[in-house]
């Protein structure tokens, strides 16, 4: 069972030992103040004198808080029942994403765009040259690379500049890879990133061919959203919102989804944004922080705010959110959804960003117009502020040499969050994830330092908050969290039931 | 609905060895022949339904080439062959045509082993068992009784072949592992419609060599029965009276789901698992998220019940919190769950979407309190084991008000 | 009290190491400077910048409740040697990482 060489303390007169585990405090105020999480996720909520006792091997047996110790894994019988089974159960399960290739490839088809958004993370290049597209030799090139992956479901995102703008190389992308997919049989999903400016019957009747679905920008009411995203024309919003009413009415009212980006004037608003979200009739909102990307960091002065700001609009806005929801408005809030995910089920996520191993490279796959194949979005971003260093190799090269790069190497190494200094103690790293390029760009390296990290200051705040929620909140809040974590509706989820 | 027995007395004539028969109208036995039968059988395995009447009508009907005659009433006038002839049943309703049954010469106690239209035909295994559950309704014998797969193998051939359930269980059926695998088997080839549902307690999958075994049945609807009575090893192995058995059953639990099986756990509401009730639910879904499907059971008082009565007896009332918590924890999480062998009074209205009318039919009556009860076509009802001192002080009969709110809890 | 806050601490009940991942986690709050003298560990702590109001004594508080933390995640980490490793490799065989 136990194979290793570990010297057991001779004398045995403990009824119990430890298994590993870690805490954390959160400062609440409560009785119970005090996070434990084992290495398996699994959680329980306990004062000071229940983690002293437990470390010195005090707590007695048979009594209810011994049964939790053992049940969650805190703790083992020796010579009882081996929990290492169920405990290795657990921990695939949570890691499952390592056993198949990358599923999330991005073609970045050009960086012609129509906006000047302030908070761009890509140069703007004009409407017409075509310096900036993707040739036809390289998407030929990345169709090859993206079945190398072993996935056996893949998502194909096109991005940009304005994807739209270079429809023809999408048209071109989507057939390639529909005619290799008859021999494939992999589950493909297409989605475009788009302002849905571009928008044409042509390129709607491909869509519904092929059931693609659109991704687009949508940072609030109107004056919000085009300051944050100035056109010549000054009509982002109208544009956008027409652009979603068309798809819904061409391809259904589930085919287009929207996500927010927060500049500094966002914060002052988060029921104006989630308002408008449900007057556009979206059932899921995604209040993502800036990035310190492109030109957001250029214009990092006017546009960057404390990530405290950040945690504190959150807050207000998800207390909205749920406010709304009780009301039967159902709206989710999708990082939280994924944090929840991680946090109440031993299933993985599988979200790019949030894993650990990191998911630079091991999850996503971009393939950039220039040529080479970047491991993330935001690696490519940084491109454009004149970092190249993140590049894993030519298009041309196979998949399994573009993995095997020094840069993928180095992301390997600084991406394992368990194994990293501040979040290897962390109470909350089963739940988290490691993203070396975020800190290469803001700390300028893949490591950074944990206590200084916007990151992780993040993540640290949203799930904090939410396990004050779920340990604190009451019984209706609990049913909106479960309706987002299953994708019910807010009266399917009769009661709570038990919080665990 | 009165609970049916499966057994009763005949007048048996001429019967010379042991023999399972196939119960056949002449009917059925004109349009269908042996296709009445699943699998292989012949004439000889067919018992005619033959009412007086129909005999004293036509009498050439008893040169038919079956196996014999069965006249479902007191004998009128004479019957004149050496044939086998089953006649003057105890009770007329038990055996039925379709039915198969079991008889051997110097006993006159036909046993049903099969029972068309009932849906919960069972094939059973062994009296023996490896645990000894201190609520076991059916308490182990130590002996040899391997003799029940051969009878099994040919109730199987004598089935309808007709989409239902089928259950199998003892005792604890891997204790005859050839004869169970053999079974499963031929329910796979002979009966491809049925659904067939194994109850064990799976200690003995901790070993991995019935990994494949199983895997190479490929049966397409085999499901199997585990019952999981704590999130840890003392209670469970408390509960069983074995101890390692909260070990052994997970490990078998872990290889079933490696030869991907249907799996469904099952627990028995009692004294000693309704307090962490709540937690099982909780440790299930956590460390065996594959589970298709959990049963809360309401106990049975007989066999080794009664006599932990002390130890097992909790009214449900008391325990519907720890219910509550437990099931709508699973709901939420997307595992289906289902409550057993709880009257539908019993069972707060938030709760009676998950109640299913589950007592089988040969076990189950209903009580005085009944009578005039608006939920009884929709109700579990009781054991037919159920006596006073195992009975809630909150059985009543529902109104049909009542019984609405249980209807519209239930969309 | 006033800045800077000192601590004097033995180096048997916190180990370097212990003082190290303190310090590192308070990194954001405090700038702790470490001298090690013969068995003893000697702490200084300035305020950084952005936590320039913060009173001395509750400082004092969080680095004595760190090094606590700390020193008690040790000794789980010397209780549980190697069990993580061996969890990690029996969960991940085979996906080739």
């Amino acid at each position: 069972m136990w194979d290793l060489a570990v010297t057991l303390i001779a004398t045995d007169a403990k009824h119990y030992r430890l298994l590993p585990f870690r805490f954390m405090r959160m400062n609440t105020g409560n009785d119970r103040d005090i996070l434990l999480t084992a290495d398996t996720g699994e959680y329980l909520h306990v004062n000071d004198a229940q983690l002293q006792a437990l470390s010195y091997f005090k707590v007695e047996a048979g009594t209810p808080f011994y049964k939790d110790l053992l049940a969650r894994h805190f703790i083992y019988e020796p010579g009882h029942h081996d929990p290492f089974p169920e405990m290795a159960a657990q921990y695939r399960s949570r890691k499952d994403f390592l056993f198949q290739g990358p599923a999330l490839h991005l073609f970045v088809v050009t960086l012609r765009c129509n906006h000047t958004c302030q908070y761009c993370q890509v140069s703007r290049a004009p409407l017409g040259g075509s310096g900036h597209d993707l040739s036809e030799a390289n998407a030929r090139a990345a169709v090859d690379r993206l079945f190398e992956s072993n996935a056996p479901t893949l998502t194909v995102e096109f991005q940009g500049g304005e994807p739209l703008l270079a429809f023809e190389r999408v048209r071109q992308i989507v057939e390639w890879i529909v005619e290799r997919n008859v021999v494939e049989q992999r589950d493909i999903q297409f989605v475009i990133t788009t302002t849905l400016h571009h928008l044409t019957e042509e390129i709607l009747d491909f869509a519904q061919q092929h059931r693609i679905q659109f991704s687009t920008s949508l940072d609030g009411p109107a004056p919000l959203h085009n300051a944050n995203r100035p056109t010549p024309s000054r009509d982002s919003y109208e544009r956008t919102v027409k652009g979603i009413q068309w798809v819904r009415e061409r391809l259904g009212h589930e085919a287009v989804s929207a996500l927010t980006t927060l500049t500094s004037r966002s914060l002052e608003q988060p029921e104006a944004i989630i308002d408008e979200y449900v007057n556009q009739g979206f059932s899921s909102i995604s209040l993502r922080p800036l990035s310190p990307y492109g030109f957001a960091t250029k214009s990092a002065h006017r546009l960057d705010y404390p990530i405290e700001r950040y945690l504190a609009f959150y807050q207000k806005a998800l207390a909205y959110l749920l406010d709304i929801n009780q009301q039967g408005v159902y709206l989710s809030e999708s990082y939280t959804s994924l944090l929840l995910k991680n946090i109440l089920t031993p299933f993985s996520s599988g979200y790019v960003d949030l894993r650990s191993p990191a998911g630079a490279g091991t999850a996503a796959l971009v393939y950039n117009y220039d040529g080479y194949v970047y491991p993330s979005d935001e690696a490519r971003m940084l491109l454009e502020m004149g970092e190249d260093g993140l590049r894993l190799g030519r298009v041309q090269q196979p998949l399994p040499e573009l993995l095997a790069s020094p840069v993928m190497e180095a992301l390997l190494s600084s991406g394992v969050a368990e194994a990293l200094p501040g979040c290897s103690d962390c109470a909350l790293v089963p739940y988290c994830g490691a993203d070396p390029v975020e800190h290469f760009a803001r700390q300028g390296d893949p490591i950074g330092h944990r206590a200084l990290s916007s990151f992780c200051k993040k993540n640290m705040g949203l799930l904090k908050h939410l396990f004050g929620l779920l340990r604190d909140g009451d019984d209706n809040v609990q049913r909106v969290l479960l309706s987002w974590l299953n994708r019910r509706a807010y009266s399917d989820v009769r009661l709570p039931g038990y919080r665990g | 609905m009165a609970m049916l027995r499966k057994d009763t007395h005949f007048v048996i004539q001429h019967l010379h060895e042991p023999r399972l028969l196939k119960v056949i109208t002449l009917d059925e036995f004109i349009e269908q022949g042996l296709a009445v039968c699943a699998g292989s059988a012949d004439f000889s395995d067919l018992l005619l339904w033959l009412p007086n009447e129909e005999r004293l009508r036509s009498p050439h009907l008893l040169s038919l080439p079956v196996g014999g005659f069965l006249t479902p009433k007191p004998l009128v006038g004479d019957f004149e062959s050496e044939r086998l002839h089953l006649h003057s049943p105890k009770d007329a309703e038990v055996v039925q045509p379709g039915d198969v049954i079991a008889i051997t010469p110097g006993n006159t106690m036909a046993r049903v082993l099969y029972r068309r239209g009932s849906d919960s035909n069972l094939l059973f295994m062994t009296d023996r068992c490896n645990s000894l559950c201190l609520m076991c309704s059916q308490p182990p014998k130590d002996i040899d009784d391997r003799w029940h797969i051969e009878e099994n193998l040919r109730l199987i051939d004598l089935m309808d072949p007709i989409e239902e359930n089928l259950g199998i269980s003892g005792g604890e059926p891997t204790l005859y592992r050839d004869g169970l695998l053999e079974i499963l088997a031929k329910c796979k080839a002979v009966l491809p419609r049925k659904s067939v549902h194994v109850l064990s307690n799976g200690r003995l999958f901790k070993d991995p060599s019935w990994i494949e075994a199983l895997a190479a049945i490929g049966h397409p609807q085999l499901s199997w029965g585990i019952p999981l009575y704590a999130d840890n090893a003392e209670d469970h192995d408390h509960v069983v009276q074995a101890p390692g058995a909260f070990s052994e059953t997970l490990q078998g639990l872990y290889n079933l789901a490696r030869a991907k099986q249907i799996i469904e756990i099952r627990v028995v509401l009692n004294r000693l698992t309704t307090p962490r009730l709540p937690e099982l639910a909780h440790y299930v879904f956590r460390n065996l998220p594959f589970v298709q499907h959990v049963a809360l059971m309401g106990i049975e008082s007989t066999g080794l019940a009664r006599k932990h009565y002390e130890a097992l007896w909790i009214d449900p009332l008391d325990y519907q919190e720890s219910l509550n918590q437990a099931t709508f924890f699973l709901f939420n999480r997307g595992v289906p769950v289902s409550i057993y062998n709880l009257p539908l009074c019993l069972i707060p209205a938030h709760l009676s979407r998950f109640a299913r009318q589950s007592i089988s039919d040969w076990k189950n009556l209903f009580i005085d309190a009944c009578q005039q009860c608006a939920a009884v076509k929709h109700c579990s009802g009781f054991f037919k084991s159920h006596t006073d001192r195992w009975q809630s002080r909150g059985v009543q009969q529902l109104s049909p008000e009542a019984f609405s709110a249980y209807a519209r809890s239930a969309q | 009290m006033t800045w800077p806050v000192t601590l004097q601490i033995d180096s048997a009940a916190y180990p370097l190491g212990v003082v190290q991942r303190a310090a590192y986690a308070l990194a954001d709050t405090v700038a702790i400077q470490i001298g090690i003298e013969a068995s003893k560990i000697c702490l200084t702590a300035f305020p950084t910048t952005a936590k320039l109001a913060l009173p001395p004594q509750q400082a004092h508080s969080l680095i004595l409740q760190h090094l606590n933390d700390f020193a008690l995640r040790d000794h789980i980490n010397h209780e549980t040697t190697g069990l993580r490793e061996v969890l990690a490799r029996a969960a991940l065989a085979g996906c080739g990482i």
